[in-house]
């Protein structure tokens, strides 16, 4: 062959290398298999590398049902049927959410509470078919007073649980798309073929395995003033153990009345949407019930209890004045969005 | 004859204005390729109903329009300058008219009550939006 030939070849050789290194890269993106799912009151997604989901959208449906307060026939319809009359029996499944959710709310000191449910239903923010308002004062306090943990007992023998007086409710709202994760964990952790996977039940989201690229999930965290941007980014490895993330925001369900607005989380101690000074908490740990626990938790709470949460957990808070605590841990991996009015701020 | 004696005695099989007319090529094509991706990626809109999807536009190049998709009169969308929103919808609630346009990777706009998603996706980093 001529010398010109080479001169020509040489180039041609290189660019196919680059481009067919380029295209097999692009490949891995397209991999990725997806699903969507209604359930739980919200859009649930999964992105997969390596599975096609249709176990985690059986599961995610299935949870759904179980868990809903709406739902008639239910789990816990049926235990808030039974409020004050008998134990009712009750999945595994159901049984293990009840017990961590008792286990929690007794450690927030009546902050949260998962018999909360007579004063959400009172105010009619959450129910499917009801118009919110804003209630009288006693009957706030009415419905408060049928929100008490201790008189929820559970019997270790059956799987049965009990709410001792009538009119009583549970409501799993606060918790069960966190631990809808733990369960898409275990489910995950099982399929030998999966080698990433994104869960999000848009509050909550499971994070599990390595990118194709090896790279680290990019989780956009959305602006609590909405306006169709982000907070910030926060890059994470999530590798076989996982990473649960959730956050709490009063920003995306919520109700007018006389220019006043109220949003979806309620302060179990009074009734009322809780009066706090963040508008959005992010939480990141290893277990899902545990960050949408907490992102409530410390939602509610307030910046002035945040210091003693940074250190143990993930944690990503906003204050009204546009303050942006994040714990030291993270603050390498957190890239806060420009030009949006947010800045970083110091706890005292 | 001449030329082979040439190229045989020559030391090196390559001239220097050969290797630098290779490099040349090369720049430019690792050139073109570099420009290809700093252009701004197409973002896609896709719209879903009932968990299977409808219509998927790029956002780059759609003209501007209002439309429905058939046998889901319930619910307009809206493009404007490479932007996309849910436009009107008869769900009680709204949330979905509230989000407004959308435009970047990882945004989207859900009707719950329809069962409706509008959901952007291209190249870019962003695998998840937390809310």
């Amino acid at each position: 062959m001529s010398k010109k030939v080479y001169i020509i070849l040489i180039p041609i050789v290189i660019i196919g290398i680059i481009i067919a290194v380029y295209a097999l890269r692009q490949r891995d993106q397209t991999e990725w298999a997806t699903t969507q799912d209604f359930v739980m009151d919200t859009l649930a997604t999964q992105k997969l590398y390596g599975s096609d989901g249709s176990a985690g959208s059986e599961l995610m449906e299935r949870l759904s049902t179980s868990l809903s307060m709406y739902v008639d026939g239910s789990e816990i319809d049926r235990i808030n049927s039974n409020a004050g009359k008998e134990y009712t029996s009750v999945s595994k499944d159901t049984f293990e959410i009840i017990k961590q959710s008792k286990e929690l709310s007794e450690k927030s000191n009546g902050i949260f509470d998962i018999t909360i449910a007579p004063v959400t239903r009172l105010w009619g923010i959450n129910g499917k078919d009801t118009v919110p308002t804003v209630p009288k004062d006693e009957d706030i306090d009415a419905a408060l007073a049928l929100v008490d943990i201790n008189r929820l007992e559970l019997s270790q023998e059956n799987d049965s649980v009990m709410l001792l007086d009538e009119n009583m409710m549970i409501d799993l709202g606060g918790i069960a798309k966190g631990y809808a994760c733990d369960k898409l964990y275990e489910l995950y952790s099982g399929e030998k073929k999966l080698k990433a996977a994104i869960a999000s039940f848009g509050s909550s989201i499971l994070l599990y395995g390595d990118k194709p690229d090896k790279s680290p999930f990019n989780v956009a965290i959305n602006s609590p003033h909405g306006e169709n941007q982000f907070l910030g980014i926060v890059k994470l490895k999530a590798g076989k153990n996982g990473k649960f993330i959730s956050t709490s925001g009063g920003y995306e369900r919520f109700f007018e009345v006389d220019g006043k607005k109220y949003h979806h989380i309620f302060d179990a101690q009074t009734g009322r949407p809780a009066n706090t000074d963040l508008i959005s908490v992010t939480v990141i740990t290893d277990n899902g019930a545990e960050s949408d626990y907490l992102s409530t938790l410390l939602f509610i709470k307030g910046k002035n209890s945040l210091s003693q949460y940074m250190d143990k957990y993930g944690i990503i808070a906003v204050d009204e004045d546009n303050n942006v605590y994040i714990s030291d841990g993270l603050k390498d991996d957190f890239e806060l969005s420009e030009d949006l009015g947010f800045k970083l701020g110091e706890l005292q | 004859m001449r030329n082979t004696m040439q190229d045989t005695s020559s030391p090196k099989f390559f001239k220097k204005s050969d290797i630098i007319i290779i490099l040349l090529i090369l720049l430019a094509a690792i050139g073109f390729l570099l420009w290809q991706r700093a252009m701004p990626a197409a973002t896609t809109a896709t719209i879903s109903i009932d968990s299977s999807v409808r219509r998927t536009i790029d956002l780059s190049t759609a003209k501007d329009e209002v439309f429905r998709i058939d046998g889901y009169d319930n619910i307009a969308f809206e493009i404007k300058d490479g932007a996309i929103r849910i436009l009107e919808s008869d769900c009680h609630d709204r949330i979905c008219v509230r989000v407004g346009f959308i435009s970047k990777k990882g945004q989207s706009a859900v009707c719950l009550p329809n069962r409706t998603v509008v959901e952007l996706s291209g190249d870019g980093d962003i695998d998840v939006v937390i809310s």
